[in-house]
């Protein structure tokens, strides 16, 4: 029997950063990792690679195809063929996991997983803001067993509260535990052993068509400083913006969460992951028109956007 | 002939032996067996039961599976709110309110896993099977506009004039999503594939040749290279769109009766185009008697010499209360129209002749708003009609008055008829008729309102 972990959470909300210190619990198995995020980029499996677990990644060319569930189906299938102790999923930010139980369920496929439970990470620096807006973390609370609170320590007493009572309202039934850089406690884990098998209700898919991806393409002679001014003039609405840029021969990773701009020195990647920025927003986000003013304001800095997937 | 072939043969603009008949019982199927809108459009053996009863007792050529336009938009996040007596309607328009119209990922089409469409598809197959030698069976989609409106809330109007290249590329959009509805129902066996609009009447022919002739135009095409055959829905005063429809090459079109039959045919038969229509809903099919039913047919059949390319049928969804016994009326009006017409030759049709009183417009304390709808709750274009009076009524408050005038009860149709109200969806302002059939954007209306301030 694999046991199987679904790490859900919105785009930003630290799950890489929290699976790095989760599969160091099961330091003496046999683990797999299935990571379906950011299509194409791929870079939260780059990130993952130096913990040393299998790695699998999804890749169907689009991050809203929570539908796309034959392509997670298929990747699956292969892992359990390894027979691995442990099963990590981490679910996109973006998608919708309501109908893990029901896919895990179909007892022909997948005989051999016993699911443990979906782990969600909750920001609490952005979760007010983003609730607002993402229809999807509703969802991804819906499935949930057991809540993070995470970056407990960017925020006031008052604003820890007040995300609490928000994913209370939906879940009172399940622990929610306040935590800063994705630590769990062992001790936490044990909450999920009894978790039920039963799907949480008869819930229709659908789809969210307020959220939107644009990749911006970035010219490889901009100045650092003038990239992260170009972001400030955008990052207030989006979501979050990712990805690899080599700019004046030097590779940075950059990542940046609502209106947090951060760049690292990062080592040589792929020359097709260069320079692409992935930038996430929905609702109420009007990124184009802020995109549009931050090219007029630094023309320099980007060679080409692309709207859509 | 079966039923069918009647039908078939009318798509294909041969002449029939006899008229075509296709009554639209959508929510009104599960009126026939005793159960609620919610549940016959929800429950797969529920619904499946009642199209059955339908297909007994009203013995169809074409049968539509499910009159629901708001299966697309529920699969696309829209809330819906549902009623007992009426399809859904959408409550929340997920890009209402945002600043720009940002066309939404093809992604997120729908596919067959997708909210009620398993259902749905399901229930496609097995009436295929039961009932699909003797009846066409008809697959309804959300044609682009209206669940463009849908999904964009009343904010479309305006967009139409402010960023048109944003509307078109999300009617782009919304018309992939209606091919591949139709991929979906003509492979579950839909021999007719409905896109049904009813948002179309309320925009102008200029309006329309910008931004619908291209998608409808590839939509058609997309369906009958499927080896379907096509018809495009309207509801409302879609007078001056008819051509212009028919320029989209559909197989068939159909109306319903704020658009005169006759004139309409007129301009169909032009393009070759067959047409189908349109029993008054309310005043004949929901309140009249039977032989008033009957009569409706045979006149309107009588008054059509060339009954080529013609199909007889409701002007849209059938009110869920219609009493059975109208419809088979109708049933017995085409089936046998010599005798019923010889059975009522002396009958005169009774008015209810309902006093009513209308306000005193001269001396009105503050502008007064009325709207004349089919019925805001069942009725898209009157959705949106109505939606646009409550976002004035929400700026303008206390300062004005406001009323919607619903053609479901008698005493609002004997409303109409005493202010002359033209076509439904219809909007006065002080007793005087503003906005016929054309859903004012949020600026127009402000403007009208100021000017009587």
């Amino acid at each position: 029997m694999s046991r199987l972990y679904l790490v859900t959470g919105f785009l930003g909300a630290g799950k890489t950063t929290f699976l790095k210190n989760f599969l160091k619990m099961f330091s003496e198995k046999k683990v797999h990792v299935i990571v379906n995020e950011f299509g194409k980029e791929g870079i939260d499996g780059e990130l993952l690679r130096e913990v040393g677990a299998v790695l699998n990644e999804i890749n169907n060319g689009s991050i809203f195809c929570s539908c796309r569930l034959d392509k997670f189906e298929e990747v699956l299938g292969e892992v359990l063929h390894t027979k691995p102790d442990i099963i990590v999923v981490e679910a996109s930010g973006l998608s919708d996991p309501t109908n893990v139980k029901k896919i895990l369920g179909q007892k022909d496929k997948f005989q051999n997983v016993d699911y443990m439970g979906s782990i969600c990470l909750v920001d609490a620096v952005h979760f007010l803001k983003v609730y607002e807006t993402a229809a999807v973390i509703k969802k991804q609370l819906h499935v949930s067993d057991m809540i993070l609170l995470n970056k407990r320590d960017m925020v006031s007493q008052e604003q820890a509260d007040e995300v609490r009572d928000k994913v209370r309202m939906h879940r009172p039934d399940i622990p929610i535990y306040a935590t800063v850089h994705g630590r769990i406690q062992k001790g936490w884990m044990e909450k999920l052993e009894h978790i039920s098998q039963e799907e949480n209700g008869e819930v229709l898919q659908s789809a969210d068509i307020t959220l939107r991806k644009c990749l911006l393409y970035v010219k490889e002679d901009t100045a650092l400083d003038i990239l992260e001014n170009f972001m400030k003039m955008i990052m207030d609405n989006t979501f979050r913006i990712k990805g690899f840029v080599r700019i004046q021969k030097e590779w940075y990773l950059i990542s940046c969460v609502g209106n947090i701009f951060h760049a690292e020195k990062c080592t040589e990647k792929q020359e097709k992951e260069a320079n692409i920025l992935v930038v996430l927003s929905g609702y109420g986000l009007p990124v184009k028109k802020s995109m549009k003013r931050a090219m007029e304001w630094y023309p320099d800095v980007i060679e080409k956007v692309e709207y859509g997937s | 002939m079966t039923p069918k072939e009647i039908l078939i043969q009318t798509l294909k603009h041969q002449e029939t032996e006899q008229v075509a008949w296709v009554p639209f019982a959508g929510v009104h199927a599960g009126r026939l067996l005793g159960y609620t809108a919610t549940e016959v459009l929800q429950d797969e053996e529920k619904l499946f039961q009642s199209l059955m009863e339908v297909n007994k007792l009203y013995k169809p050529s074409g049968q539509p599976v499910i009159f629901d336009l708001q299966v697309e938009a529920e699969c696309l996040g829209c809330d819906l709110v549902w009623a007992d007596n009426a399809p859904p309607s959408v409550s929340e328009h997920p890009l209402e309110g945002e600043e720009e119209l940002i066309t939404p990922c093809y992604c997120t089409i729908p596919t067959k896993e997708s909210g009620r469409i398993p259902m749905i598809l399901n229930v496609m197959k097995r009436m295929k099977e039961k009932v699909g030698k003797t009846t066409a069976l008809y697959g309804l989609i959300c044609g682009p506009f209206t669940l463009a409106t849908h999904l964009r809330g009343n904010d479309i109007f305006m967009d139409m004039y402010d960023d048109e290249e944003a509307v078109e590329e999300f009617l782009t959009y919304c018309g992939a999503v209606a091919m591949k509805m139709a991929d979906y129902y003509i492979e579950a066996g839909m021999d007719v594939i409905a896109v049904v609009d009813p948002l179309i009447s309320q925009i102008s022919s200029d309006h329309f040749k910008q931004f619908m002739s291209e998608p409808f135009s590839k939509l058609f095409a997309y369906i009958r290279e499927k080896g379907a055959y096509s018809s495009f829905f309207v509801c409302g005063d879609a007078t001056r769109n008819i051509e212009v429809m028919c320029k989209t090459n559909p197989d068939s079109i159909s109306i319903d009766e704020n658009v005169d039959l006759l004139a309409a045919k007129a301009i169909t038969d032009k393009y070759n185009v067959a047409i189908g229509g349109n029993i008054p809903l309310t005043t004949i099919m929901l309140h009249g008697s039977q032989q008033d039913n009957m009569k409706f047919a045979v006149d309107l059949l009588d008054k059509i010499k060339n009954k080529k390319n013609l199909i007889l049928a409701p002007g849209c969804d059938m009110p869920y209360e219609v009493p059975v016994e109208n419809t088979i009326g109708i049933v017995q009006a085409i089936r046998e129209t010599g005798s019923v017409r010889e059975m009522l030759k002396n009958y005169v049709a009774q008015d209810d002749a309902i006093e009513v009183e209308l306000p005193d417009y001269e001396h009105l304390e503050k502008p007064l708003v009325e709207v004349f709808t089919l019925d805001s709750a069942t009725c898209a274009a009157c959705t949106y009609m109505m939606g646009a009076a409550n976002e004035a009524k929400k700026i303008f408050g206390e300062a004005i008055d406001m009323v919607e005038y619903k053609y479901t009860k008698k005493e609002n149709i004997a409303r109409c008829k005493k202010m002359g109200v033209p076509n439904l969806p219809s909007m006065y302002i002080n007793g005087e008729l503003k906005f016929r059939s054309l859903v004012p954007s949020k600026e127009e209306l402000e403007e009208a309102l100021r000017s009587v301030m």
